[in-house]
């Protein structure tokens, strides 16, 4: 029976309110857009599942925000204490699906393990990708405090190993930890607009709803990094103009089988690249804190090569990142919920209004996802013990090709998951990386 | 190592097929490795319970509410079986709501038909309520709202089986639902006919058939035509 997390007590909230970001995904959560993604680690050695079991369960208190289960208010849903540790499971062959609220435990995360692999799945109104790898660092130390691994016998790691990205879970959680750090940095009175027309979306035959088929290419980083700074850009961007270039094909290869001449107009095809937004904006919050870019290219303007491509990428990307921008974008994410008359309007009015507009210029406006999580550091009394980490997105109805990027010393993990029997986006991708002379290790769960 | 002779990158030692491709590891130096485990896991989660259903319960113990308070009303009021008819109109509303819910996937064949019987089923509790005694109850059901619903019906499923085994364009489907609707309308005269005890003769429903397959033929010409919709878009472009 697993222990129950500590309750809350009066130096720690027993509720707290969803983050702007994270006000969206209640209201979208259905089963062909689950809202989850999934950060894993694979081990040197097999994963103890009862080891790992006490590690959450230790960890557990110290990620109030994580303890948590999702209610709703009459006019907001709310994230409040949930006692208990969720058990860690056995892996599944379709991960990241959908999270019920009113099922119990109700927790809004899960921990998976499978031979090597420890994996946990959140819901993204929990958190983002750097809150989610900040926990699973956490747990991974107090995992192999218990159980040794990498040439190191079992025992309490140094104090000095923990920091901001890998909490102590004998320390104190922090208010900042918890903040909704949108609402610090959004500015009173400046908003971007954001209009963006419908973009390209590969057509692709759905795979029954419940089915996440993950294709993972593992590459070396020094050898992607070379072929990168060979062309004068960065790994993210040139892993976009990848994307973007076969994105492209894609599309010409599909109209050029339609029939008349006005249906073969091609549509915009427009990326999204998450950023962290705790890289331009202080923050140590372990809730949701990342914005995106979008880089857009006009198909309609031309055929684009890829050295074309790759040029559009970087400039666009550096544009994006220009911090007075990406305040002006969470100003305008911050703006609505600072209306009153939003906020007085009752919970199910305004699920019904998040999902319409969502489902109209939401989803439709991006071609895919790409995220990169970065380069993964862990304390050298750590690393030795593993492998590599992955990052995996969740199920997505309108592009069911989406992609996630994550680094661990020297290698990477190229993750595309899909709800979709066509390969084409992937292939295309990877085939591409070996032609550019960057070897491609390829592992699937079907 | 294997790797895949189509796409150039390397493959999992358990792997028996290219994930990007599907081509077949062909290595006689090093044949599948079946016995360390896979790169994933290979369980399935099972599948949550269909949300669907209790919505569609939920539908079932609200609706439930004023079919209670009809029956209650009318048994302890007395007089005819009053109740029936907002009983039956309660329960319908559910079927045509309820249903589609409770399909394990989108089968708007099943569901359409469903709906279809249920008004059917509706419409002979009304008939065999009627004032004027069963017989003549029997008489409009039989010969009126009984055909009546099957023709609209056919109206319905023709169209989405159709569109469910051929995609269309949209002239196309304005063509079909031309035609289908030409012919409905030739049924619900011939319909009428029947139950007034006239000669069999169609009168206006041949116009509104001939106008709609006129349409219909031209839509579907149009939609053959790149030439002629460029011509069309020229000359009534706004």
């Amino acid at each position: 029976m697993p222990r129950p997390s500590s309750p809350p007590d009066s130096s720690r909230p027993s509720w707290f309110r969803l983050d702007n970001a994270a006000k969206l995904y209640p209201a979208i959560n259905t089963g062909n857009r689950a809202n989850v993604f999934r950060i894993s680690a694979l081990l040197k050695d097999p994963v103890d599942p009862v080891a790992l079991q006490a590690a959450l369960e230790e960890i557990l208190p110290r990620f109030p925000t994580y303890a948590v289960r999702m209610h709703s208010g009459l006019f907001w849903h709310y994230l409040g204490h949930n006692p208990g540790c969720p058990v860690v499971l056995p892996d599944v062959s379709n991960p990241c699906m959908r999270m019920r609220f009113h099922e119990k435990p109700g927790f809004l995360f899960r921990v998976f393990h499978y031979d090597r692999r420890i994996a946990v799945e959140f819901f993204h109104a929990l958190t983002d990708g750097s809150g989610g790898l900040v926990f699973l660092k956490t747990l991974l130390a107090a995992y192999l405090s218990r159980t040794g691994g990498g040439g190191r016998e079992p025992g309490p790691f140094p104090p000095g190993i923990y920091g901001d990205s890998l909490l102590d879970p004998r320390g104190e959680p922090d208010a900042e930890e918890f903040e909704d750090a949108h609402a610090r940095y959004a500015p009173l009175h400046v908003t971007a607009g954001r209009r963006e027309p419908k973009a390209y979306h590969a057509a692709s035959t759905a795979e029954p709803v419940h089915t996440l088929d993950t294709i993972t290419g593992v590459i070396q980083l020094d050898r992607v990094l070379e072929v990168a700074r060979g062309l004068k850009v960065s790994l993210t961007e040139y892993l976009a103009a990848v994307y973007i270039d076969v994105l492209c094909r894609l599309q010409r290869n599909e109209l050029a089988q339609r029939r008349t001449e006005r249906t073969r107009r091609p549509a915009p095809v427009r990326l999204q690249v998450p950023v962290n937004m705790r890289r331009f904006f202080a923050s140590r919050t372990l809730r949701n804190f990342s914005y995106f870019v979008n880089i857009n290219l006009e198909a309609a303007n031309g055929d684009y090569d890829f050295h074309e491509i790759l040029h559009i990428v970087h400039y666009t990307m550096r544009l994006g990142v220009d911090p007075k921008s990406l305040a002006a974008q969470i100003g305008q994410n911050v703006k609505p919920e600072r209306g009153l008359w939003l906020r007085i309007a009752p919970l199910f009015i305004k699920n019904l209004v998040i999902s319409e507009i969502y489902r109209r210029v939401g989803e439709p406006t991006s071609s895919g996802t790409m995220t990169n999580l970065g380069a993964v550091v862990l304390p050298p009394e750590l690393a030795p013990a593993v492998d590599r980490f992955e990052l995996a997105l969740g199920p997505s109805f309108l592009n069911r090709t989406q992609c996630a990027v994550v680094s661990f010393e020297n290698h990477l993990a190229v993750a595309f998951t899909r709800t979709c029997r066509e390969t084409d986006i992937e292939r295309g991708f990877f085939t591409k990386l070996v032609r550019d002379g960057i070897p491609v290790r390829i592992e699937s769960n079907r | 190592m294997s790797y895949c002779v189509n796409c150039g990158v390397e493959l999992h030692p358990t792997a028996e097929r290219c994930a990007l491709c599907g081509t077949a590891v062909a290595n006689p130096g090093r044949p599948v490795d079946d016995v360390s485990p896979k790169p994933y896991a290979s369980d399935v989660q099972p599948l949550p319970p269909n949300n669907r259903a209790y919505i569609a319960g939920l539908i079932a113990a609200l609706l439930s509410l004023p079919v209670l308070v009809c029956l209650t009303t009318n048994l302890v009021v007395g007089g005819d079986a009053w109740s029936v008819y907002p009983i039956g109109g309660i329960v319908l509303l559910w079927v045509l709501v309820a249903v589609p819910l409770l399909l394990p996937r989108p089968l708007p064949l099943v569901a359409i038909g469903a709906d279809a019987f249920a008004i059917l089923v509706y419409l002979f509790l009304i008939a065999a309520l009627a004032s004027k005694g069963f017989d003549a109850g029997m008489h409009w059901y039989l010969e009126l709202a009984l055909p009546l619903v099957l023709v609209a019906s056919a109206v319905v499923l023709v169209p989405v089986a159709v569109l469910r085994r051929r995609k269309l364009d949209g002239l196309r489907i304005s063509s079909l639902l031309s035609t289908v609707l030409g012919f409905g309308v030739v049924g619900v005269e011939t319909t009428v006919s029947i139950f007034d005890g006239t000669p069999f003769r169609l009168s206006w429903s041949w116009i509104v058939l001939a106008s709609f397959l006129a349409m219909a033929l031209a839509l579907w010409i149009i939609s053959h035509s790149p030439r002629l919709q460029e011509e069309i878009r020229k000359r009534l472009h706004v």
